[in-house]
């Protein structure tokens, strides 16, 4: 299964290196000033809010110009700028605010995973590891692993 | 009002018992829910902790689900009061935010249709209860579970002079 | 898109390890509606693609890992993954299985088999993925152990979730009779089929798929196992295999006095109750495990926590370990025998000829004719457990004596002259039993096509058969007399037909064929499981095109030994059991009957349709088959 980026909240430090990281590096084709991840902070509890390559995206739905697809084999959703009108359907529908605006160019910018490098360079960076590029299944089994331990009955008995 | 879900009773004083590992409920969960062969599909994963250690695991029917309150779509949701979480699948956009709140990891992605896969309780009539060859699968509630595990700890304490 | 409605994956993967290269190809509709699955693909490739005379360790020898179209599906028990090869040790055609969970993963990747060929210039392993398949270097794992193979393969993947071949320094060294070890626990260990691996420098084979094994018809797919299941759930042998595992067989061996202990001079085993089943139980089970889909758990999960071999961490030991490493060896320590498998599995080299080796070394070390200084000075004597630990590590590695001991009893027999006390068939140690007091289970063993083998037929038939039924199907009552010899020749060729159709499945046969009833090896063994067959691939099969199967596989496999030069004279028991009769127990003073043997031979091979001199299938027989080509 393609991977996807999650997110573990209790190791976040809001560094900030993963903004950073996400805002300063060049893309050959493309200007960013528009940082892909937004991190908040809700009552204590830290979360960086990218975005989630939906399976039936809504912003790929709702795009007039075909900007936005899934590609092939449903690894990530991908927005091409040269064919975007900048019509900002898509930030309406997107749940998480992936999608921003770029004054600027006049079309919108959004997190394409960064195809062609093997860990993206926001998971790279990111000291904490609380963000991680993981399949589904292998993120979930982590954790379920996690609650296995503190399952078995006789825990600390041998 | 008790919250149903599929709880793991072992008995460690029996070797027949405890949890094989046959993933028998993980074949028969998937073949219930998609008809094929395919454990990953399955909504319950037999997890393996190495020296002979193996407990099922899957969703606990959280009392405030994360699941259900990340969900920007509304696709997880309780369908009554005192039921399990549940996806609908076509509400579901398969953002997997859900995968990531989940405490315990029950909820994944199917692997081949993308959406928000989880437990589901079978109708009332879970599979993986019904094939168990352990027959350690039940359909139980938190209250159960404690009550479960308050019994072996006092085994434990009984016993704790002949290890010490 | 499949011919295939469900079961197989429709892919095979083809592996040239010389170029490096992997291709995919597809399955033929035929070979699988000719041969099924699992043994049935891999003796009939390797009949195709070997050259008679071919060098088992040589890069033109084949190794195949099948599986059969239920794997993956949640037929009970259908676990099996069937690894072949010509073998080293026989020079025949080598096969062995494992359980647990490979062979259905292998399936959730896209492909019904592997065949690798060639040989990598490195040490390399087989990563398979969802339809696609690499080659990567395996520098790392080289010279490792098991454990640590599948620990360094976990790590380097990223995911613990996966599944491994591996061989061990048994298998890289090419310990003649070197296994395959599957998961850390089952090893597919008859027949040097690891040599054959480790000879092509391919270290292991790890699998991870998450696609779908269809089913064509779910809700006939649904009854079907729930009848299977029921069948088991009432079978007096699933209780007692899930209570003790394959080790409930060693009460039942010295009861009929059948062990071949101390290397086949003594058939009652002295302190047998300290390895029986319920020994094992008590001292060391921590659970019962099960393979993929297995409602009867007849694995063991045993642990030693206390004295000199703690800790050892295991899964088994099952009867065979008992019988070679136990009784062949005449030990009657229970962790020295736990210890002495978890090293077989550890090392990679199947325990049933280690044990058989070692046990004859004794013999031969208690009659003078083998020397202290040529066993590097240990007492190689009945009973003596170091020894047995000491040189199961010498064999792995070639050192010493045990590089004499890797090659096997046959060629230890040949070095040393004392070729009578190589108690083996084309090469293949016996093991379940002495069957000098059952001339029936004499023949089983010594016509199976790998060697001598107890589970290439069925012979118990006879033990639970009643005379109507007896009469029925094999033309005599006699073949409800345990003792009588006529019709067992029927018997055990149509046993052996049958028993083959589970392993072309890929179902564990422990769960599908036991019985004391008759009718129910029909009934289960071949009409629920074309029932279950037919909902899973949607394909068209009845019950006897399922048996015609069983036996054209079986007859490929003869095809295949004649030409690697195994005629009539390979079907015969070893020399010993003509000329020494049982020393003691309730068969003391049995042994074969040569002209006894030759009629039980003659009807065989009249009931397999074989000339009666050659042995080999008569042109009507291969036309029958559709094998006339062959």
């Amino acid at each position: 299964m393609n991977r996807r980026i999650f997110f573990h909240p209790e190791r976040c430090m809001l560094c900030l290196s993963c903004v950073g990281t996400s805002e300063i590096r060049k893309i050959p084709q493309d200007r960013e000033p528009t940082a892909r991840l937004a991190p908040v902070l809700s009552r204590g509890t830290p979360w960086v809010w990218t975005c989630r390559h939906c399976t039936s995206a809504p912003c790929v739905e709702a795009c007039v110009s075909g900007s936005l697809r899934q590609e092939e084999g449903k690894a990530r959703v991908i927005h091409q700028p040269e064919t975007c009108v900048g019509c900002g359907s898509c930030i309406l529908v997107c749940p998480y605010g992936a999608l921003k605006f770029d004054s600027i160019e006049g079309r919108v910018s959004k997190c394409n995973l960064c195809a062609g490098e093997e860990v993206p360079p926001c998971v790279k960076v990111c000291e904490a590891r609380a963000l991680v590029c993981q399949e589904p299944d292998l993120f979930a089994r982590e954790k379920k692993k996690r609650y296995a331990r503190e399952m078995r009955s006789h825990r600390g008995i041998e | 009002m008790s919250r149903k879900r599929i709880g793991y009773f072992e008995n460690r004083d029996d070797p027949e018992s405890i949890c094989s590992r046959c993933r028998m409920c993980e074949l028969i969960c998937a073949f219930h829910h998609h008809q094929v062969g395919n454990p990953r599909r399955g909504r319950i994963k037999v997890i393996g902790l190495g020296k002979g250690e193996d407990i099922p695991v899957t969703c606990m029917n959280c009392e405030d689900p994360p699941c259900v309150n990340v969900c920007p779509t509304g696709a997880l949701h309780r369908a009554e009061a005192d039921g399990m979480v549940m996806v609908k699948g076509d509400l579901c956009i398969g953002c997997a935010m859900c995968v990531n709140v989940c405490p315990v990891g029950a909820v994944t992605l199917d692997p081949v249709l993308g959406m928000a896969s989880k437990c589901d309780l079978c109708q009332g009539d879970p599979q993986c209860v019904l094939y168990c060859p352990a027959k350690v699968l039940k359909l139980t509630d938190a209250g159960q579970l404690a009550r479960h595990r308050m019994r072996e700890f006092a085994k434990f304490l009984r016993t704790a002079d002949e290890r010490s | 898109m499949s011919p295939f409605g469900g079961g197989y994956a429709g892919k095979l993967l083809y592996v040239n390890l010389t170029e490096g290269s992997v291709e995919k190809r597809s399955l033929d509709r035929n070979l699988a509606l000719n041969y099924i699955g699992g043994r049935g693909f891999s003796s009939r490739i390797l009949f195709d693609e070997l050259k008679p005379g071919t060098d088992p360790l040589s890069p033109e020898n084949r190794l195949i890992l099948a599986t059969g179209p239920l794997n993956g599906t949640p037929t009970p028990s259908a676990s099996r993954l069937v690894v072949a090869a010509k073998s080293p040790l026989t020079g025949a055609l080598g096969d062995a299985s494992s359980g647990g969970y490979f062979a259905p993963e292998l399936k959730y990747a896209g492909f019904d088999a592997v065949v690798f060929q060639g040989r990598s210039s490195h040490p390399v392993y087989l990563w398979v993925e969802d339809g696609k398949a690499e080659l990567r270097p395996a520098k790392r794992l080289w010279g490792q152990k098991i454990h640590e193979t599948s620990e360094l393969l976990k790590e380097e993947i990223g995911d613990d979730d996966i599944h491994i071949c591996a061989i061990g320094p048994g298998g890289e060294n090419l310990v003649r009779y070197a296994c395959i070890v599957t998961d850390e626990e089952g090893a597919a260990g008859r027949c040097g089929i690891g040599a054959v691996m480790g000879s092509k420098n391919l270290k292991a084979v790890a699998v991870r798929g998450s696609g779908d094994v269809g089913i064509a018809d779910p809700k006939r797919f649904k009854e079907a196992i729930d009848a299977y299941r029921q069948t088991l759930e009432g079978e007096v042998w699933t209780e007692v295999l899930r209570r003790l595992g394959t080790p409930n067989l060693v009460a039942h061996r010295q009861k009929l006095g059948i062990w071949g202990a101390k290397n086949f001079q003594r058939a009652t085993l002295d302190g047998w109750e300290k390895i029986s089943g319920e020994a094992f139980r008590e001292k060391f089970l921590q659970k019962v495990l099960g393979c993929m889909g297995c409602m009867v758990r007849c694995r063991r999960y045993s642990a030693i926590k206390e004295g000199p071999l703690a800790p050892t961490y295991a899964k088994g030991p099952e009867y065979d370990t008992i019988n070679s490493l136990g009784a062949k060896t005449y030990i009657t320590d229970p962790a020295v025998i736990l210890r002495a498998h978890h090293l077989c599995d550890e090392y990679g080299i199947d325990e049933q000829t280690a044990g058989s080796s070692i046990a004859m070394a004794m013999e031969l070390y208690e009659r003078g004719i083998l020397k202290k200084d040529q066993v590097d000075g240990v007492e190689l004597v009945f009973g003596n457990g170091e020894a047995l630990l000491h040189f199961i590590e010498k064999i792995a590695f070639r050192k010493g004596f045990g590089d004499l001991l890797a090659e096997g009893t046959k060629i230890l027999g040949e070095r040393l002259n004392a070729s009578y006390y190589a108690i083996h068939v084309k090469g293949l140690e016996v093991d379940a039993s002495d069957p000098r007091s059952l001339p029936t289970r004499a023949l089983t063993y010594s016509v199976a096509t790998r060697g001598s083998c107890h589970l290439r037929g069925f012979p118990y038939i006879d033990e639970f058969i009643k005379p109507e039924e007896a009469k029925a199907f094999f033309g005599t009552e006699r073949v409800s007399d345990l003792q009588a010899l006529e019709g067992k020749g029927k018997m055990v060729a149509w046993s052996e037909n049958w028993i083959t159709v589970g392993n072309l499945m890929g179902l564990c046969i422990f769960a599908w064929y036991r019985s004391r009833s008759f009718p129910m090896l029909i009934k289960r063994g071949l009409d629920l499981v074309n029932e279950v067959y037919v909902a899973t691939t949607g394909l068209p099969m009845t019950s006897e095109g399922l048996f015609r199967c069983g036996e054209r596989v079986y007859n490929v496999e003869k095809l295949f030994n004649l030409r690697e030069g195994f005629g009539r004279e390979s079907d015969y028991p070893p020399q010993r059991f003509f000329e020494e009769a049982m020393p003691d127990g309730p068969g003391k003073g049995s042994k074969l009957n040569r002209d006894d043997y030759d009629r039980l031979l003659d009807e065989y091979y009249e009931a397999r349709g074989w000339d009666k001199v050659s042995g080999h299938p008569t042109p009507r027989k291969l036309r029958q088959l559709g094998l006339d080509g062959a």
